[in-house]
């Protein structure tokens, strides 16, 4: 990946090793269990282990089904569709909005808790639910609350889908209803950021809308979402808002597409993200993925970030990647 | 000449008929009775039924490239078979499928149906002639 702001001082360059997602799954009757563990270089150059889901479920009817254990939320469409498998993705990497608590994301990607989903006939369409209780967000947006929860409150989340038939069939539309209650943080610092974190318990609310399209060879989806937090205390709201849509076209073994991303935080800040309105950005993307074979892609992204801040420099972005699952 | 025009067109018959069907999907017989529509056919094979009867949904897929599952793809879901694979594998990743049983074979592929309540397969027209008894076969419609 190469990275630069058109100044010798702004620019970097790097090799990042590969990212081992090792995934298991069987299915017995109407059990299944599903685990999915990360070996990742972090920021400090050192490989670690995460374990991203491990999840129990049962069967009972194609509408409803039960999981517990940790899971990616059911938010959107990509969280979920993608996890961390970037085979699958035809872009190099999740949009910003959406990625990991620890990447730089808005959304709480992962949670320990319980998750149901099913699907009914609506004539020839299709309406799918999925509906979670979880741990929901700790008091530092880094921490997954994987062994108990910092607050007796759970969060509740609420997806509802509209599946399209005939012409229209491969296009699905939906959207999401997130509230969790977030525990006051009066640590000094994040644990891993070192950002002073002060503030009072918040309540968050996500409202989001998502589409996608894969039918055609053509390959769509769009996400857009407001996160408020409102702090208890004082009854203020603080809003963020962001938004992304990608598109592509398989030719053949060829993939082109372009990807297009929004943010944009509170001018008064957020207290959560600890984002401002200079935070805010925009990224363009345009690359291409090739499948080279059954087991592996390869991909070639150059992107632009446009930063609210004043003075900022554009930063550009050329990403190669070679991803394979077996 | 006219007997070798005849046998001609019988072969010519012959081969626009092995293009037009070229698969026979199959299924448990513990899996519904009845036809099944493309939709029906492509909802079993992508994840969105999970469930066939009372049973879980298993699809049986080749393990190397094959005639009969080609032409099947091709028909029902007019994209390539390697690609309907590749969406096989990120269902199974998300946790909206059951992992497929893979086989070598139609041998393998009937093997395979017959030992899952809930398995559906395809095999070519010449194997769906000798099926064991709680294999049958599936009309697909529409």
């Amino acid at each position: 990946m190469v990275k630069t702001t058109g100044t010798r001082a702004g620019t970097a360059d790097s090799f990042a090793a590969a990212k081992l997602d090792l995934f298991t799954t069987t299915t017995i009757a109407r059990w299944s269990f599903l685990a999915e563990s990360m070996f990742e270089a972090g920021s400090d150059n050192a490989f670690s282990l995460d374990v991203e889901s491990v999840e129990v479920g049962y069967l009972y009817k194609d509408w409803l089904r039960i999981f517990a254990g940790r899971f990616h939320t059911a938010i959107g469409y990509y969280n979920d569709a993608f996890h961390h498998g970037a085979f699958f993705m035809v872009p190099v990497g999740r949009p910003t909005m959406v990625e990991f608590e620890d990447g730089g994301g808005l959304i709480p990607a992962h949670n320990i808790g319980v998750h149901a989903d099913g699907r009914f006939e609506l004539g020839d369409d299709h309406l799918r639910y999925d509906v979670e209780i979880a741990n929901g967000r700790a008091a530092d947006p880094l921490e997954i609350q994987n062994n108990h929860d910092g607050n007796r409150p759970k969060a509740v989340n609420v997806r509802l889908r509209y599946e399209f038939a005939g012409a229209l069939e491969g296009l699905l539309v939906g959207g999401n209803l997130y509230f969790d209650s977030i525990p006051a943080n009066t640590m000094a610092a994040s644990s891993e950021t070192g950002f002073p974190f002060h503030f009072g318990p918040l309540h968050e609310w996500i409202v989001g809308a998502h589409a996608a399209y894969f039918e055609h060879e053509i390959h769509f989806v769009a996400e857009a979402m407001a996160i408020q937090h409102t702090e208890l205390d004082t009854g203020v709201r603080h809003r963020t808002y962001a938004a992304f849509a990608e598109a592509g076209h398989t030719f053949d073994t060829l993939t082109p597409y372009v990807r297009y991303e929004w943010t944009r935080f509170p001018g008064e800040g957020d207290p959560y993200f600890l984002k401002t309105s200079v935070d805010g950005y925009t990224v363009a993307s345009a690359g291409v993925k090739h499948n080279t074979t059954e087991n592996i892609a390869l991909k070639l992204q150059a992107g632009v970030t446009f930063f609210n801040r004043p003075g900022a420099d554009p930063m550009l972005t050329l990403t190669g990647q070679l991803a394979f699952a077996f | 000449m006219k007997i070798h025009i005849a046998i001609l067109l019988f072969v010519l018959g012959l081969a626009t008929g092995a293009r037009a069907d070229g698969f026979v999907l199959i299924r448990n017989a513990k899996a519904p009775a009845g036809g099944l529509s493309k939709a029906d056919v492509r909802a079993l094979y992508t994840g969105k039924t999970k469930m066939a009867g009372g049973n879980v949904v298993v699809v049986v897929v080749p393990a190397d490239a094959a005639a009969a599952f080609d032409a099947f793809v091709d028909q029902v879901f007019g994209i390539s078979a390697k690609t309907l694979l590749s969406k096989i594998k990120q269902e199974v990743f998300k946790g909206e499928m059951a992992k497929p049983l893979k086989a070598a074979s139609d041998d393998d592929v009937v093997h395979g149906v017959a030992g899952a309540t809930g398995g559906y397969g395809v095999v070519s027209p010449q194997a769906a002639k000798s099926l064991p008894p709680n294999v049958v076969i599936v009309p697909v419609g529409g």
